[in-house]
């Protein structure tokens, strides 16, 4: 990597990057201080996506809340709904019939994979290849299908409901699952038939953006980024929720914490979630798939912090009842909240176009940072 | 690995009369600690053996009429345990120690807090305008009884 | 005989070949139509959907329709997502900096009225046709990638009514 020393030859020069820069996936703007083609001095600016979803969900209903979390983190809408209703549960100790929660665990992993999918998708876009693109949409497309006939959306679902899930799964729903299990491995290794061993790929991520394991633990990073970087931490076996306790897989893990580790991880996370959705679908019991609750709901005093591994690291909710409709306070907490505060730490010294795969590895998501 | 129980008599034991035990429902190890004492705390948490608490999890402020509360949650990711720590500060011009200087990852959560609630962090390097737009006037929003701009009031559900 | 069917046309065969005699207006008018190229900006939710419409199976690239990166190389701009008050010059920056004729499609919910945004957020703009004008609103939180392609057909029969003497560089405000 080259050091950023001021050249005789050069002076210094602000770059503006965003907020509609293609590659900042969102509404990021980043200050970029400078020399030739060498970052100096990287600041992120954020808030354009701010929509005050805290603020809002202390004036609705808990069920009210739920939709709003969907547009909290809208990749993974179904983790941002499992984490407020989560904690509402913790709150209220409400019981979960045994089929909602296999119902939960499949649909949070298939819309992990989707994630993931996006993931993939974007950056390979953001270092030129357009075909992973679409591949990768099209198997989401699949994961979109099983979630429409479900739930009858294909982005915001408003599934998860405090004491199980809106509607049970359709009857073709568990062929089409099971087909979609089978047929996606070997989709995997298309994908990384094309990018793993790639010299260009290679070119653009390997030894990019290295993340050490002091810098990703004590800026909170979490999840692929935080796994990369070699800490073997994953809220799914280390704070378990839900019946993540009764399946077996591997926490995939990197060595060096650059760009590549963190591609890497996130293909291998999706290995292990089409596994877990297949031990799930194995599983499913019969019975019912939600609890009967009071048509005015009221959670007792109390507030409860809940916790969960999303597609983009710890995703945490913050509910304080102070006993009425409303939740007191809602405190939303994303991974790429974190993520977009390693920006400065790491950016100096790093080319502009390494930056560019460096935050597309840390596939942040704009609404998750601003709330 | 330290359990709830032992967690908190370290802490108590360590500072008499700064922190004390907190009961929550639900179950939670958690503690309050006097607003002056935050630093001292976190250093401790940070550099104990036993604890090694260095993975902050997100800071919170709750505005509880009266005053403001503070709330970080803070885990270990070798011994897997997980503390939520509460102070409270004024209402109107509180004032807190930073915590940026210790764990990096409290940097933007402080500055959110001083946005949305108007608490000062003393010695954070760069309280700048953070979510709103540069050109916010109308106070911090996230104070129970602001109201400010499109801002409706749902009604009550019975 | 693909476009040439849809235009009113008088051909007469001369020897080696065909002369097309048409209206210009029609012939730029049906071009501009099936090659509407777009600004790559989205802010929230509808963005993802956006890219859907773009990829495998929906395909806009059928409709002559390719997104660009730079505002300055697009005729068509999809406000996919949310606008907050900080984000709302930008918008306006980047509809100002588009090349004319250029067209707008307010997509999804918050685009068109602030959507679930309306009654209580006090970081959303209401509808972003307070900013800049709109063709055509697309609701839906998030609209499917088919309502999408049916808010750019609906772009591409404006496009296909336009006279050629409207074409003014103040026209659109």
């Amino acid at each position: 990597m080259n050091e950023a020393t001021p050249s005789q030859y050069s002076e210094e020069f602000e770059v503006n990057m965003g907020p509609q820069h293609p590659s900042t996936h969102g509404v990021l703007r980043l200050m970029l201080r400078m020399n030739g083609e060498n970052i100096v001095r990287a600041t992120p600016y954020i808030g354009y996506l701010h929509r005050a979803i805290e603020k809002i969900c202390e004036n609705r209903t808990y069920a009210q809340c739920i939709p709003l979390l969907d547009r909290f983190e809208y990749v993974t809408s179904m983790a941002s709904e499992e984490v407020f209703v989560l904690a509402t549960e913790r709150l209220a100790a409400v019981e979960v019939p045994e089929r909602a929660e296999y119902l939960r665990v499949i649909m949070l992993e298939f819309n992990r994979i989707a994630s993931h999918l996006i993931f993939l998708g974007t950056f390979s876009l953001d270092l030129g290849a357009i075909t992973p693109f679409l591949y990768c949409l099209r198997e989401r497309e699949q994961i979109m299908d099983l979630f429409e006939m479900t739930s009858g959306q294909r982005l915001t679902y408003n599934y998860i409901r405090v004491g199980g899930v809106a509607y049970d799964i359709p009857e073709d729903f568990l062929p089409l699952a099971r087909k979609f299990v089978d047929t996606f491995q070997h989709r995997i290794d298309d994908y990384e038939a094309i990018l793993t061993q790639n010299p260009i790929f290679l070119a653009r991520t390997k030894n990019v953006g290295i993340i050490s394991k002091d810098i990703a633990v004590n800026y909170a990073a979490s999840g692929p980024v935080l796994r990369a970087s070699g800490v073997k931490w994953d809220l799914r076996r280390d704070d378990p929720y839900s019946i993540y306790d009764r399946f077996k897989f591997d926490i995939p893990t990197g060595t060096v914490g650059d760009t590549w580790d963190r591609y890497m991880v996130r293909v291998q996370e999706m290995r292990q979630s089409n596994e877990i959705v297949r031990q799930a679908l194995d599983q499913l019991p019969q019975g019912d798939y939600k609890t009967k609750m009071k048509a005015v709901f009221k959670p007792p005093v109390g507030e409860c912090y809940a916790r969960i591994e999303n597609a983009r690291g710890e995703m945490g909710c913050h509910i304080i009842s102070d006993g009425s409709t409303k939740p007191y306070r809602v405190k939303l907490r994303g991974g790429s909240f974190c993520h977009t505060q390693l920006i400065p730490a790491i950016a100096p010294g790093m080319m502009i176009a390494d930056l560019v795969a460096t935050f597309a590895s840390l596939d942040v998501i704009l609404p998750e940072v601003d709330r | 690995m330290a359990d709830h129980d032992s967690i908190l008599k370290l802490l108590t034991e360590r500072f008499p009369g700064k922190v004390s035990a907190l009961e929550l429902t639900p179950a939670q190890t958690a503690v309050s600690v006097e607003a002056a004492s935050i630093v001292e705390l976190f250093t401790f948490l940070v550099e104990s053996a036993d604890l090694k608490m260095n993975y902050l999890s997100t800071i919170t402020g709750i505005d509880r009429t009266d005053h403001i509360e503070i709330v970080y949650f803070v885990s270990s990711l070798e011994h897997k345990h997980m503390l939520t720590i509460k102070t409270k500060v004024d209402r109107i011009g509180g004032k807190i120690e930073s915590i940026q200087h210790i764990i990096p990852a409290a940097n933007w959560f402080e500055r959110e807090v001083w946005e949305l609630y108007g608490v000062d962090f003393v010695n954070h390097p760069d309280l700048r305008r953070f979510l709103l737009p540069d050109d916010w006037d109308q106070g911090n929003p996230m104070l129970r009884d602001w109201d400010g701009r499109d801002f409706i009031r749902m009604p009550e559900v019975q | 005989m693909g476009i040439i069917s849809k235009l009113p046309v008088y051909m007469e065969n001369v020897p080696g070949g065909t002369i097309v005699t048409t209206s210009l207006e029609k012939v730029l008018n049906e071009s501009r139509a099936s090659s509407l190229w777009y600004l790559l900006f989205g802010t929230a939710c509808c963005a993802i959907e956006m890219m859907c419409a773009g990829a495998s199976r929906y395909d806009f690239d059928r409709f002559g329709m390719f997104f660009r990166a730079s505002p300055r190389q697009a005729d068509l701009m999809f406000v996919a997502g949310t606008i907050s008050h900080k984000m709302a010059p930008r918008v306006k920056l980047l509809y100002e900096q588009m090349a004319e004729p250029r067209y707008v499609i307010a997509m999804g919910g918050c685009a068109c009225s602030g959507g679930p945004f309306y009654y209580d957020s006090y970081a959303v703009l209401k509808g972003v046709d307070k900013i800049i004008p709109v063709d055509v609103f697309l609701p839906g939180c998030p609209p499917r990638p088919e309502s999408l392609m049916e808010a750019c057909i609906k772009v591409q029969q404006k496009v296909k009514k336009e006279k050629l003497q409207d074409w003014s560089s103040d026209r659109r405000g």
